[in-house]
């Protein structure tokens, strides 16, 4: 912003207005004397041509030559007019011709100089200063109308031209001395800058955007025609000799309302309300206040509706539609501004009156038809302001690549036939395609008591599939439909699962039935001896390890249904033990025992118990495939015992566990319990998840949201306080500061995507908002602000920080650590010298792209398990085919990569080499050795990078990034 | 195609293959059929596509592709069969070019926003992972830099 530059503006738009309020009210004063109210039409259809012959002008001069030049000859011009004009009528010259040419001088001479004042100010600095200049511009319209009141009974309305003369060349004088400024100081807003190329080609959204704005700019001039009218002849009825008083008190008046809200709320609702939103206001209110008029029609209603029209155009419809121009590239976009204003108002106001001519008089003398005529149009002008700022959101967002909000089909209108499907694919013998089906089904919330017509299918697959849908939501109610169908059932694959619904239900009724076919089909078998441990008794803790291997989800069932009965230091060393021998120490049956391990981790996940927590935890920490899939089978009853607990798991176990449940849908409660976890590295991936899984409808309550949002929020005014204080910091603690602070920002979009999802809406252009912010460049950090105003309306105080990051620190005392640690442990154990040691690892290891974005605790960890090397000049780091298990960032130095017949290449500092090996254990691609001058090396093995890749995926997205951007420039983005 | 329909294309294919269940789902809602019919030309600009049924010859990129025959296409891996994908490279290396691709038989492809990929991408991590290994694997079969 150039302070001095928009200061000068704000003066000249402040007096150019008083000029114009003057001499406005000085000729339409003469006009209404000589006249009267029928002729008013008249007054207002050449008002609108003049203004828009003048627009139309001034487009042309300026498509010429720079506006510099030819605003102060307007400003000349409109000095030269006010001087002569009472000489004029003295004359006999038609006061018309006065109010045209007065008007349209004034007017234009407004619209250039405000274009001067936006030049002044850019992106948010522009929506917070310019209603402020506009308070300056209505402030001239106070004063002059207010004044005249005053002047014009002593000193007679002809003094009026010649005080605004005078004015007049003090604007000129100001305008020269703002020129100066914005050459000096820079002009960030300017639209037009000198030199620039003719306007580029608009594209299909932005002209879409033009065609509503002229529309809306038509309609709105429609109804300040009516209003204009209206209220003329109900102030020449009202105040038949003192016109030119009242109509200058009235304008005085008006600005003085329109002043108080440019100061006080609009700066607010722009940098806080959506587009819709404040387009919305002006038409709304005026189509409400002219059924106020159609109602009762009294003088005080009148002049009410007109004022909010007036007011609430200056102050909420024009800076809406100034904003949705920002839309547009420069060049057009100060054209069109001028247009907008000077030629397709005017048009709207000139059409209007024509009409309210040919109406005739009865039209003014029936207030209540000119009402319905005003409240049809404004309502029209309120769907076109709507779809308006639509285009607009999406012309802001397109650049970025964000896409609108949209409506998803609902999963859970599910017609009977794909219900017969989709629960017979649930029965599908290969176990991803049945998965998939459940899954399916689980989103579509199909209540089990919709199965209990089906249990007599024909097709013995679709019975498998729905007897196993039971027996995952055991239904207590189906008990008498469930005996029936197992009475009847002869598929043994199907009876099997019926007897373990009906046992889950409660009920043994189907043990006698499976006794009877006792030996003649396995699974039946094992079905009834699981139902009759679970139900009547026997040695559970025995059981409990083959059980573990061959249905997790039975054995934890049995374990609730049995609880009380059995020792609990005993069930957690027998899940202990079994969760223990995963199979890799080989030996007997491995893949039975890794089965093992994993039905006990589920079980222990689901029904505990507390004291075998820490086999799941390990396993967890260690990210293996066993306990992710523990998680992601998680039942609801599970997910509320492990949510109770959670607290007490690691805190590298509660970040695996906050990943794992993105694929578990029936875990709501337990992704809730962590999404404002004290760890920010475990709220983080809580939260990712949370978004995910809210949009597939997880049980996730507002209480739980807003305390994600709270803590987010709160996190992130931390960090940006330690910001403040942090000059003096090493570049290790500011570097993981500026990367935390980064991931807060993500948290808190992300809470506010979690919550949309959550009421039904979209959350996709949030989550997408959130990753421009944070990843972004300067520019598209700014745009995805203004996106992020526009679909995450009302949450002010969030704008506010996340505006307050995007600005340059406001350097303070020494930063409190303790108020850092207080969110942040690990890095405020870094601010205290904590993690010295690992320091200069992790600066080296967050040079190359590939690790910018990992949490600091997951990366220090890798930075931990680097190891040194120094390489001299021309010594072989690895040859070509060799195999790898490393992988190399370079510190300072180069290596230079050799693979004829392509030329050599080399690695600078900040360069990572034997990736791929680490990904792939592929070869060396090639020969890699020393620079010049030698290099430091960090050297990372597969193990560490793997674990650190698990508890941190964005390493993986960081290297695939990487990956991709080897792929030839010439191979098509197709992967089989 | 039906939600089921989407996801089992989804499913089949080689990236989202060790998505877990319930996120294929997700996935899958959010997902759009398109049926092309032969001759007609579809374009990762912004979307990713996957192969459902049919085949698509990929058409602009590069004066080579454009007169090479679908057979030598098929040799270059420039041609998407049931189970490929266009577009996916560009989800995490956004410089590079979107491809047009023609079908050369009746095809019904499942679209994806670039956006919804990539939030998946960061909500699964098996997702990054097979996306990954499947870039490795383009680039040791086209023998890329170490």
């Amino acid at each position: 912003m150039n302070r001095r530059a928009y200061l000068l503006g704000a003066a000249m738009v402040l007096l150019c207005n008083l000029v114009a309020v003057a001499l406005r009210s000085y000729a339409e004063a003469a006009f209404i004397a000589e006249h009267g109210a029928p002729a008013l039409p008249w007054l207002l259809v050449a008002n609108a041509v003049g203004f828009a012959a003048a627009t139309l002008g001034y487009d042309a001069i300026t498509r010429r030559t720079h506006a510099r030049g030819v605003d102060p000859v307007l400003v000349g011009a409109l000095a030269v007019a006010a001087a002569v004009a009472p000489s004029l009528l003295a004359a006999h010259v038609q006061p018309i011709v006065l109010v045209v040419a007065l008007t349209a001088l004034s007017q234009v001479s407004g619209l250039a100089l405000w274009n001067r004042v936006a030049a002044s100010v850019a992106g948010r600095d522009a929506r917070r200063m310019l209603p402020r200049a506009g308070a300056a511009v209505t402030a001239g319209g106070a004063i002059a109308g207010l004044s005249a009141g005053v002047v014009i009974p002593r000193l007679g309305a002809s003094a009026l031209p010649y005080a605004a003369a005078a004015v007049s060349l003090v604007i000129l004088g100001i305008a020269l001395a703002q020129q100066r400024a914005l050459d000096t100081g820079g002009a960030p807003g300017a639209t037009a800058p000198a030199g620039a190329p003719p306007p580029t080609a608009l594209g299909e959204l932005t002209r879409r955007l033009l065609r509503w704005l002229v529309v809306v700019s038509l309609l709105e001039a429609a109804v300040a025609t009516i209003a204009d009218l209206q209220f003329a002849a109900a102030i020449k009825a009202h105040y038949p000799d003192a016109v030119a008083v009242a109509v200058a008190l009235f304008y005085g008046g008006t600005n003085l309302v329109l002043l108080l809200l440019q100061v006080a709320a609009v700066p607010r609702i722009l940098v806080t309300r959506s587009m819709r939103f404040t387009a919305s206001v002006q038409p709304l209110l005026v189509a409400a206040g002219y059924a106020l008029v159609a109602a009762a029609p009294a003088f005080a209603v009148i002049a009410g509706t007109r004022t909010a029209d007036q007011v609430l155009r200056a102050a909420a419809a024009r800076p809406a539609q100034e904003l949705q121009l920002s839309a547009l590239p420069p060049g057009p976009r100060a054209r069109w501004k001028v247009l907008l204003r000077g030629v397709a108002w005017p048009a709207g106001a000139a059409v209007a009156a024509l009409v309210l001519l040919a109406v005739g008089p009865r039209a003014v003398a029936n207030p209540a038809w000119l009402a319905g005529a005003a409240i049809v149009i404004a309502l029209a002008c309120l769907l076109a302001a709507r779809t308006s700022a639509r285009t607009f959101q999406t012309a802001l967002a397109a650049p970025l690549g964000i896409r609108a909000a949209r409506v998803t089909d609902d999963a859970r209108r599910i017609e009977v036939g794909a219900l017969e499907r989709w629960t017979e694919a649930a029965g599908d013998a290969d176990p991803r395609t049945a998965a998939i089906a459940r899954a399916a089904l689980d989103r579509a919330r199909v209540d089990p008591s919709d199965l209990a017509d089906h249990l007599r299918h024909d097709s013995a697959a679709v019975r498998v599939a729905m007897f196993d849908q039971l027996a995952r939501a055991p239904t207590p109610s189906l008990r008498n439909e469930l005996r029936a169908a197992i009475g009847i059932e002869d598929d043994d694959r199907a009876l099997a699962l019926a007897i373990k619904a009906l046992a889950l239900a409660g009920d043994d009724g189907g043990i006698a039935r499976g006794l009877q076919r006792a030996g003649l089909a396995r699974e039946v078998d094992a079905a009834v001896a699981t139902a009759t441990l679970a139900l009547r008794g026997g040695d559970v803790l025995a059981a409990l390890p083959e059980l573990c291997g061959r249905d997790a989800a039975w054995a934890a069932a049995i374990v609730r249904a049995r609880r009380a009965t059995i020792d609990e230091d005993a069930l957690a060393a027998v899940l202990r033990t079994a969760a223990a021998d995963d199979g890799e120490a080989g030996g007997g049956d491995a893949t039975a025992r890794a089965t093992r391990s994993a039905g006990a981790l589920a079980v222990i996940a689901r029904v505990g118990p507390d004291a075998a927590l820490p086999a799941l935890d390990a396993a967890l920490a260690l990210g293996g495939p066993h306990a992710a899939a523990a998680i992601t089978d998680l039942d609801a009853d599970g997910a509320a015992y492990l949510a109770a607990r959670a607290a007490h798991l690691s805190t590298r176990a509660r970040i695996a566990l906050a990943r794992a449940l993105a694929g578990a849908p029936a875990a709501g409660e337990l992704v809730g319990a962590l999404l404002a976890d004290a760890d920010p590295e475990v709220a983080y991936a809580a939260l990712r998840t949370a978004l995910a899984t809210a949009r597939a409808g997880a049980a996730l309550t507002s209480a739980r949201i807003d305390a994600a949002h709270a803590a987010a929020l709160a996190a992130l005014v931390a960090y940006l306080d330690a910001r403040d204080g942090a000059a003096a910091w090493p570049a290790c603690a500011r570097g993981e500061l500026d990367i935390a602070t980064r991931r807060a920002v993500a948290r808190v979009l992300w809470a506010g995507a979690v919550e949309a999802a959550v009421g039904g809406g979209d959350p996709a252009p949030l989550a997408a908002t959130a990753r421009h912010l944070t990843r972004g460049s300067e520019a598209e950090r700014k745009r995805a602000l203004d996106v992020m105003q526009e679909v995450h309306a009302g949450r002010g105080e969030i704008l506010a920080v996340i505006e307050r990051w995007l600005r340059a620190p406001a350097p303070t005392g020494a930063a409190d650590p303790a108020a850092l640690a207080a969110v942040d442990a690990w890095l405020g154990a870094l601010v205290a010298g904590a993690h010295a040691a690992v320091e200069p690892a992790l600066l080296a290891l967050r040079r190359p792209a590939l690790f910018a974005s990992v949490a600091g605790p997951a990366l220090a960890e890798l930075a931990a398990r680097a190891q040194a090397l120094s390489l001299a000049a021309g010594a072989e780091l690895f040859a070509a085919g060799a195999p790898g298990e490393t992988m190399f960032v370079v510190v300072t130095g180069a290596l230079v990569a050799q693979r004829p017949p392509a030329p050599a290449r080399t690695i600078t500092a900040g360069g990572v080499v034997g990736e791929l090996a680490v990904l792939t254990h592929a070869p060396r691609a090639a020969r890699v050795v020393g620079g010049p001058d030698g290099a430091e090396l960090l050297v990372l093995d597969r193990a560490a990078f793997l674990a650190t890749a698990r508890r941190a995926p964005e390493l993986v997205l960081g290297l695939s990034a990487t990956l991709a951007g080897w792929i030839a420039p010439g191979r098509a983005d197709v992967l089989p | 195609m039906d939600l089921l329909d989407r996801a089992r294309t989804l499913a089949a294919c080689p990236l989202f293959e060790a998505l877990a269940p319930a996120v294929v789902v997700r996935l899958a809602e959010r997902g759009r059929v398109r049926e092309v019919a032969p001759g007609e030309t579809c374009s990762s600009e912004e979307h990713v596509w996957i192969v459902a049924s049919g085949a698509l010859a990929v058409t602009a990129h590069g004066a080579v592709d454009a007169l090479a025959s679908i057979g030598t296409r098929r040799a270059r891996g420039t041609a998407a069969e049931a189970g490929g994908a266009l577009g996916m490279i560009r989800v995490v290396s956004p410089a590079t070019p979107p491809v047009s691709a023609y079908a050369t038989e009746p095809t019904v492809l499942v679209g994806l926003t670039l956006d919804d990929v990539r939030d998946v991408l960061e909500e699964d991590p098996t997702a990054l992972a097979a996306l990954a290994e499947a870039v490795a694997a383009l680039l040791l079969r086209e023998a890329g830099s170490p």
